[in-house]
């Protein structure tokens, strides 16, 4: 039944109570009160149900999925390039398109992170967005710093490991509103 | 007209409990994968600073990005925690919305 029909019918049993079959001849009209308060009261209650919906996530959104899986693409992509360099030319590389391609993955991040802000009930998704462009900084200044470990494959591995883990977040997190029963594709 | 309402508010809870239960699963297997990913980060950085392949610079900045990492997934566990406690609030309503509406157009 929708909401307004509902409503309709509401204000039929409340202002005509003769339009009710009655069942008890003795008392009609006091029968008919007691079984309107009742319907009145039940009805009220089913209202204020029908406005207890919560919505505490946001809506899934394929749109975030295909960001976050372009810049996934581009981050395995910058490490398997600089993994596949020679450890001693790896420095150098990042004066050229290795470290151009830095700046690249970095305005993808931002972008990422601006369309999850711009989200309704979407924090968590903003800290994830948030975090794994810190972590992206971090790791990029840690490339052009001057630590000779910098740029070895044990800390390649490590902060690819972990740029891995921001992501899967990000995924499992969009994933995870599909659950709460909203969707968007 | 009679509400049989023990049996409107079984039901609901039966509606929410089941709405419940994928996401519970799917935040058990989550906290099982987020802290093996957080344990195999911890040893590599461990066993690289050992062998002198890490600097304890970088070691240390690696440190606090994988507590970073540790953050987004603990979001990520409250997303499945939120959507888990909607998915079963909204079905335990709608359930009895629905059977209140049901008997309301029976007795109208």
């Amino acid at each position: 039944m929708r909401k307004t029909e509902f409503v309709n019918k509401l204000v039929l049993l409340i202002v005509v109570p003769s339009t009710f079959e009655l069942d008890d001849a003795m008392n009609p009209y006091l029968h008919a009160r007691s079984r309107t308060l009742g319907l009145l009261a039940s009805a009220f209650f089913a209202l204020l149900l029908s406005a207890c919906a919560v919505n505490w996530v946001g809506n899934y959104d394929k749109e975030s999925v295909d960001r976050t899986t372009e810049i996934s693409k581009s981050v395995l992509k910058l490490y398997q390039g600089l993994m596949a360099t020679a450890t001693d030319k790896r420095a150098p590389a990042m004066a050229g398109p290795i470290g151009a391609a830095h700046g690249d993955v970095e305005s993808l991040m931002r972008l990422h992170l601006l369309r999850e802000q711009a989200r309704a009930t979407n924090t968590e998704s903003t800290t994830v967005a948030g975090s794994l462009l810190e972590s992206w900084q971090k790791f990029t200044g840690n490339h052009r710093s001057a630590d000779s470990s910098g740029l070895s494959d044990a800390v390649l591995n490590i902060e690819r490991g972990i740029l891995e883990r921001h992501l899967r977040a990000a995924f499992v997190a969009e994933e995870a509103k599909k659950l709460g029963g909203g969707s968007r594709s | 007209m009679t509400f049989d309402f023990d049996k409107i508010f079984k039901d609901a809870l039966g509606a929410g409990v089941a709405a419940a239960k994928p996401g519970g699963k799917a935040a058990e297997d989550w906290v099982r994968e987020s802290a093996k990913a957080n344990e195999e980060t911890l040893r590599a950085i461990a066993d690289g600073v050992l062998k002198k392949q890490i600097s304890k610079e970088s070691g240390a900045m690696l440190l606090r990005e994988s507590a970073r990492a540790l953050e987004s997934e603990a979001a990520a566990l409250a997303v499945i925690i939120k959507a888990t406690a909607q998915a079963a609030v909204n079905a335990f309503v709608n359930s009895v919305f629905g059977a209140l509406s049901s008997a309301l157009k029976l007795a109208i």
